[in-house]
Parts: C-alpha cells; structure tokens; sequence
C-alpha cells in the first residue's frame, strides 16, 4: 500500500559511488527508487513510468546520457530529466531545448542536497520542504 | 405657298418641342399644339400680344414682362437669346424650361419676326442638382474628414489638400498648394521617397501604393504616415494621385520609446551584475584590511573590554562579507543555486553571539532585549552557522529600527525532535509600529518594504527579508509573520537540523590551532596591494615562516627562479601580469619541482563559480578575500605536501634526506608507509565531508561508501593504466572523468587536479606526454588513501 504513493525514480549513473551517494541523498522521497549503469537499461523499463529521471552523460553501455535522453522523450515527453553530471557543457540552452531535458545539476561537493531539493519539487509538487 | 405653308405647319405641328412664332410686335402668328395643347386657346391667340396671351393664360404679370425684355434683347441684338422659365404645372410639380427666341430678319434685313423654341430641361436640371450635391458630400467628406486627404500630379505636385492634412503639417492650405511633396521629405528619406515612392505612383502596373512616410511639418517635426494611395486616371484629364494617410507619429514614437525602455532596462540589467562583481571586489578588499588589522590587535595586549569591542567589530565585519556575498547570491538564490555549509555549530551559543550585538544598539533606544532560551545549551547541530546568523540579525535589526518603545522578545526552543534531526524555532517579537493587514502578504517579496514611506523614513533596500524567507526555505524551513498594526510585529523561522554526532573538539569551530605546527616554511606572496602584503606577511612571518613579496605576476617568476619556495599565494588580479598568466608559465617550468609548487589563488572575486576557473587554470587551491588567519592556516596546511613535511621533519634531524622539496604527489613513495611513525605526520588523503553530510549521520552508510570506494576503484584505475598502454586516449579520456567524481566524492583533494588534467588532454589529445606520469601520481595516491581509508574508517 505504500509503495504505491512511493513516487518512482529513475537513476542512471555508472558510478557506483556516486549511486550511493544519490541513494543516500534521495531515500527520503522515495522508496520506488531504480538505479541503472546504462541508457539501455533504464529505457527498457520505461514502462515503470518514472516520475524524474536523474542522468548522467557518462553512462556504461553504447549510449551517453544525451542518446539516453532522446529516447526517453520519444516515449515519453513529460517525464522530469535532470541532467546530473561533471561533464562540461551540457548546461547550454540548446541542450535544454534540442534534447528536452528539463533541468541540468553539475555534480561537485554541493550538489546532491540541491538534487534531493529539485527531485523533492517533482515528486512532491507544492511541498518543497519535505522535514516540515 | 398654301401648300408649302400648309406643309411646314404640319411638320412644325409634329415636332415634339414647344415652337411659337410672333411678328416684330410680339404678337403670335402661331403656335403648335405642344406648346399649346389647347386648340381653343390656339385659335384665339393667334393676333394677341405676347402681355394679352399671358393674362389670358394665367402666367404672372412678371413673366409676361420678363419675355417681352427678352424680345426686346433679341430685337436688338439681331441674336438669340436663351432664358430659362420655372413653372408650376396642375400637379404643383415644378417644371423647368430653356427658352431660345431667335430674331427672323427681311430682305431688306429688317427685324420681320421671332421664332421661339421651348424645351423642357426639368430632369436635366435636377441632374445638375444631384451632381452639386453628391460634390458638396464629397467636398464635405475631403474637408471635415479626420484622414489626411490630399492629391498630387505624378511629380507630387500637390492638387488638393483637406483641413485635417493642413492641421497635421501645420501649414494652411494656400501655404500647401503649389508646392511639392518632396520639399516635406526629410533629407534622409528622399532617395527613399523617389526611387520607392514616385516610382511606384508612376508605375501604371499600380493603382494602390501604401506604406509609411516621414515628412516634415511646417516647424520641422518629424511626421509619420501611413499612407494609402491611389492613382487615378481619367480619360482626357492627367493621371493625378489621391492619397490618404494617418498620423501615426505617436504610435512611431512609442514604438521606438519601447525599444529604448528595452535597451536601457538591458543596460541596466547588465550594469547591475557589473556592479555587483565590482561592489563585491571593492568591499572585500578594504574587508579584507579591517578583519586582517582586528585579528593582529587581537594578539596584542587588551584589556577585556577592548577584546569585547574587538569582537564586536570582527562580527560585524565579518557579517558585513557574508550580506556582500548574499547580494551577489540573489539571483543564485532565485534560481534555487544557493550553496550552504554544513558543518555542526552549537546553536545556542550563535543565537547568542548574534543577540548580543543588538545589545548596545538596545540600550542606545532604551528598548529591552529579552532572551528567553528553552533549547539545551550544549545542543550541536550540523547546518549552515552564517546563514541562521544572517536571518537573526535581520529580523533583530528590522525589530530595533521599527521599534521605539517598549522591547524586544527572543525565545528559540525545539519544536520537533527525533532521534536525529531537531526542528529550531526562533521567533522574534517587538512592540514597534507593526505591518497592516494588506502589506502582511507582500513583506517577504523582493524590494518590496512594508510602506513606500518607511524606505525614506527607516531606509533599508527592502531586499532583506525576501533574502531571509529564501534562506530559510533552502534549509527546508519555513518562516512566518504575525503582526497587529501599533502594536508590534513577530517573526518566526523554523530550521531544521540535523543532530551532530561529532564531537565539537573534533572540529574546526573552536578547535585551538597551533600556527607553528608547520614548522619553517618559505611562502611566497604574489600580491599588488600593500596592505594585504602588510597582513600576509605579518600573518605568515608570526606562524615562522619566511615570506617573499613579489607585486606583481611578473615578480613571482622572478622570484621563483632564484628561490624555491614551499607555496604561493597569488592574487588572481595584478597589474603587468595576472594569476592566471603566472600560474600557466610557472606550471610550465623546465624543473618538474617548480613546475608543481601548490598555488593559492586569493581573489576578491566572490562570484561562485569562479574558483573552477582557477583550478582549471592550473592553480592547486583558492582562497576568498577578505580571509583570516585560521582560514589561511587551513589552506596552507592541507596543500603542503607530506614530502615537504618530512622534508621538514628530516631537516630537524641529524640524518640528512637527500630528496629535495618536492610538491610532486610522486615523492610520496619515498615514505615508507608501514612506518607508523611516519604515518601519524601522513595528514590525511582523503575528507569524507561529502559522505558525511549524505549520510544524516549513518555509519553504516559511510563505512558502505567507503567499501564500496575501495572495492571498485582499483578497478577503475587499472582500466585507466590498460587504456593507457593501449594509448587509447578516448578510453583514458572517458576513465579519467569516471574516476574524476569519485576522487572528488571522497574528497582526495591532492590529486584533484591531475585526474582533470588526465582528462582534458586525453580528451583534446594534447601534452599526452603528461598523463603517464599523472596516472602513476593517482596511482599512488589512490593506493595511498586506500590503505589509509582501511585503517581509519573501515576498522
């Protein structure tokens, strides 16, 4: 019964560590949360209907985390994609617009807490500050 | 002749026009029956005079006087003579009549008779009518039009214009007529105006010609039309133009206002963001000088009050730093890229550091300052210290100025506890003017105050509590108003925290540094402004180290190349040559020492994002104006080698080590790491800061991670070590930025920057001959941090 209300999230990252780190950072919004080391993976289970998708651009497997992110809008064009990645470059207007992503987050020391905040707005629209 | 007469009569009988014939007296010879349909009235009128027929008939006695002058005329002009008669026919309709007389003349050329010849002419007339009137509509239409009318000939000649044209252009319309379109054309449209315009009108392709015109009025202002125009041709006439057109000056005008309102707020807009970047420079620097001064008195002798007013300017000082860095974070904040700290502080003690500044303010307006404190004094939570700090000293700053009498109330307390995380309530209430109902909505928006008047009466940009609400929100709390107009105000924030499971000794705030425990090190100080060299090297020379100024960029090359130094500290911005340019030539030295010798970046610039740029400049570490001395410390400390530090060690002891001082992470092996004693100096490779703030405080989940770091990454590195063999420099490429997050999710700062410079030229395929040494640097590096990682953290 509560994993129904359990938003589903997606996380393609094939750093293990940084798998964790996002694990750890997101438990709280969610208990319905997939990890994937390749694109391949995560669009074949697309069918779980994810309610944010969080990518990374280096990925194991024969697409990056922009081939990964066509398809998914080829199935579904509303799904939250947050580019989550130390890649250069990806947090241009025209990556935001050519490949739909809906939000770029550069990974350093920092940015998972702002991570959990921008999954949290998604997951939980119009209750952004979950310990309250 | 009774045959020919008999023969004409009947032919003057058919003729459907009125004839009559009268002698040289103006008496009727004949008559035909269209002009008199009366036979009786024919026969008897036949020998009467032209007076007797009209009274017999009925005609006005004028009428009849008017013909007879008519014959008179005809008589002696020897010409016809035309008039024309009205008349009322039996049906009250008027019917009008062009009369033609015409004198008949003998033989002997003596007046003889008239013949006169009636045509009716009543639809001609009232045609006529119709015409004047539909011209007098049309006249009407031209002159009481609100469109500016005109026509001109094909040279733009004009024909005609109408009041509204004269009014626009402010000439009159005999001031109009006669001259040419062109001569109203502004310089600058003239070409325009004949080759597109004139052309067009005289292009018979084209009947309508519309389009914008600019043209002068009669005192030189500048006029747009939009104008549709219209050749017209007439057979037998000139084609001529008829143009109408609309004064859209205004409309121009506001055009082009808005476009200048665009650029201007652009401008602004730009100007606003230089002028940030600018204030924040400018007020770090001298910051920077008043903190570096306060913390050099504070090491001199100082009773208890001047240490207490000490500590008073520093919070000040420092808290001033932190709203220059908030004004620069405003748009971060916006845009939800505000970065916290997380590190544990006692939550007591920093609401009661910032309390007691307002004191003297307090006493100064003879409020009261209560603090009433419900939350464990020894309470340590992990969050961000300054922003709690900055959001306080708003609100209690906001309290004073709005208050006049009476006071001002504390209370802090726990609002929620669990077995990690505490909800802090603080809230803040005065007995100051209060917020009207209305207003309450909008206090927390941006650069909106509570009263357009309180800006002038109180001052204050409004900016501050929009700063605090969002604040508070990005540490997931939430923050509240209530207030009763004339009776005072209350504000109340809610953060949460998480608990500290660290020990406050372990940590940083309030941990005694010993600035000698570096032992003699040379620094050197690239730096143009004298104060800051002044408080460098005061600073470093107490810690005993040995300092070297060079003012410029240019200066420190210099130096480095007759000295070697352990560090440098290198201002970003220099006249003559810059950080960034000295830090690319000294990374680029012949000696592989010099060449790697950790640079400190100082910059003023506070702009996040900025120290990116310099570690990619090749700088090993940053620190932000104004800094002080244990910040100085720190980043010193942790970017002096552990080959430097038993460089240091050995140069105490009697045994002479013969590897020179080295920055180079290579030198590493030369410590023997089952020498404990060596590994006790061994600072740490690794800072699981990151982890540790994930974690919430699980254990577990940091000895996971830290498994999971050491069962993975040797792996990752071998793949690096076999791409590199292969040369595979895409594969190097595509490793090295895979290991890049780990090292930096781990915190294994002394290799930041070779794992990013392995990546960057594998990727660009440049100074591929720098990688092997690089990977091997990681290589050992990373073995290092295991081993260390193992006996700290795992067991």
């Amino acid at each position: 019964m509560e994993l129904m209300h359990q938003p589903v999230i997606f996380v393609v990252e094939d750093n293990i560590i940084y798998q964790g780190l996002i694990a750890k950072e997101l438990e709280t919004l969610s208990s319905n949360i997939h990890f994937y080391t390749n694109g391949e993976s995560c669009i074949s289970e697309l069918h779980k209907h994810p309610a944010v998708i969080v990518l990374d651009y280096n990925l194991d497997g024969e697409m990056n985390g922009l081939d990964t992110l066509q398809r998914v809008r080829d199935f579904d064009p509303n799904v939250y994609v947050i580019l989550f990645s130390s890649q250069k470059g990806l947090n241009t207007k025209e990556v935001f617009l050519q490949y739909g992503s809906f939000d770029f987050l550069e990974k350093n020391s920092l940015s998972l807490r702002t991570l959990r905040q921008m999954v949290g707005c998604v997951t939980s629209p119009g209750n952004t500050s979950q310990n309250n | 002749m009774p045959l020919e007469n008999h023969f004409f009569e009947n032919i003057l009988d058919k003729v459907p026009a009125e004839i009559m014939v009268a002698d040289a007296e103006y008496r009727f010879l004949y008559a035909n029956p269209v002009a008199v349909p009366d036979s009786h009235l024919r026969e008897w009128m036949i020998g009467k005079t032209n007076e007797e027929f009209c009274q017999y008939s009925g005609r006005p006695a004028a009428m009849a006087r008017a013909r007879r002058m008519v014959f008179e005329k005809a008589r002696r002009t020897r010409k016809a003579v035309e008039w024309s008669e009205s008349l009322q026919d039996n049906e009250g309709v008027v019917q009008h009549f062009l009369h033609r007389i015409y004198p008949v003349f003998d033989a002997e050329d003596n007046f003889k008779q008239v013949i006169i010849y009636v045509v009716r002419i009543t639809e001609t007339k009232e045609f006529e009518e119709q015409v004047k009137l539909h011209e007098k509509r049309y006249r009407d239409l031209f002159n009481y039009s609100q469109a500016l009318i005109c026509t001109h000939d094909l040279d733009g000649n004009f024909l005609a214009v109408n009041p509204s044209i004269c009014r626009a252009l402010n000439y009159t319309e005999g001031e109009m007529l006669g001259r040419n379109l062109r001569d109203m054309i502004p310089d600058k449209h003239r070409p325009r105006y004949e080759d597109q315009y004139l052309a067009a009108v005289r292009n018979t392709d084209n009947t309508v010609v519309s389009g914008e015109f600019c043209v002068l009025s009669k005192e030189g202002q500048e006029i747009y039309l939009l104008y549709k125009n219209y050749r017209v041709e007439e057979p037998g006439l000139d084609p001529y133009v008829i143009g109408f057109a609309q004064d859209i000056t205004d409309r121009i005008k506001m055009e082009k206002e808005l476009r200048l309102t665009k650029q201007l707020t652009e401008e602004v807009a730009r100007a606003k963001e230089s002028f940030l970047a600018h204030m924040s420079h400018e007020i770090r620097t001298p910051m920077n000088g008043i903190l570096g001064i306060a913390s050099l008195l504070k090491k001199t002798q100082l009773d208890s009050q001047q240490r207490d007013y000490l500590q008073l300017i520093q919070e000040s000082a420092n808290n001033l730093v932190v709203i220059v860095n908030d004004i620069l974070d405003l748009e971060k904040i916006v845009a939800g890229k505000l970065q916290l700290e997380v590190i544990p502080f006692k939550i007591v003690d920093k609401i009661a550091t910032t309390i007691q500044s307002f004191i003297y303010r307090a006493e100064e307006k003879e409020l009261g300052l209560i603090y009433q404190n419900f939350i464990p004094a020894d309470l340590v939570v992990k969050g961000d210290p300054y922003r709690l700090s900055q959001v306080l000293n708003n609100i209690l700053s906001n309290a004073l100025k709005f208050t006049e009498s009476g006071h001002i109330t504390i209370s802090s307390g726990i609002n929620e506890e669990s077995e990690d995380e505490v909800v802090v309530e603080i809230t803040v209430s005065d007995t100051g003017i209060g917020i009207e109902k209305e207003r309450l909505r909008t206090v927390f928006e941006p650069f909106v105050q509570a009263d357009a008047t309180i800006s002038r009466k109180y001052g204050g940009t409004g900016l501050g509590l929009a700063i605090c609400k969002n604040m508070i929100e990005m540490q997931h709390g939430d923050m509240a108003v209530r207030s009763e107009p004339g009776k005072g105000s209350a504000f109340t924030i809610r953060i949460p925290y998480y608990l500290s499971i660290e020990a406050m000794q372990e940590n940083e705030i309030g941990q005694e540094i010993d600035y000698k425990s570096l032992g003699h090190r040379k620094v050197l100080v690239a730096e143009d402004v004298e104060l800051n060299q002044y408080l460098a090297r005061h600073i470093l020379e107490s810690w005993d180290f040995e300092v070297v100024i060079a003012n410029n960029g240019r200066e420190a090359l210099e130096a480095m190349a007759e000295a070697s130094f352990d560090c440098i500290l290198m201002d970003v911005q220099m006249p003559e040559m810059d950080g960034m340019e000295a830090t690319h030539h000294i990374r680029s030295m012949p000696d592989p020492v010099k060449a790697q010798i950790p640079i400190i970046a100082l910059t003023a610039n506070a702009l996040k994002g900025d120290s990116e740029k310099y570690l990619a400049a090749g700088m090993t570490d940053y620190l932000a104006k104004p800094f002080d001395e244990e910040r100085l410390f720190r980043v010193i400390s942790r970017n002096l080698t552990p080959a430097a530090i038993v460089h240091a060690d050995s140069a105490a002891s009697p045994a002479t080590n013969a590897t020179p001082v080295s920055t180079s992470a290579i030198s590493k092996i030369d410590i023997p790491l089952i020498n404990t004693t060596t590994m006790s100096h061994e600072p740490r490779l690794y800072d699981l800061t990151m982890v540790q703030s994930v974690s919430g405080g699980d254990e577990g989940f940091i000895k996971k991670m830290v498994a999971l770091f050491i069962e993975t990454v040797p792996q990752n590195v071998q793949d690096l070590k076999k791409a590199l063999q292969e040369e595979n420099w895409e594969q190097v490429g595509k490793t090295a930025h895979k290991l890049k997050s780990t090292i930096d999710s781990m915190g294994i700062k002394s290799i930041r920057q070779e794992i990013r410079a392995v990546e960057a030229n594998a990727k660009a395929l440049e100074s591929l001959q720098t990688i092997p040494s690089l990977v091997t640097t990681i290589d050992m590096v990373i073995t290092e941090c295991i081993g260390q990682l193992q006996a700290e953290v795992l067991n």
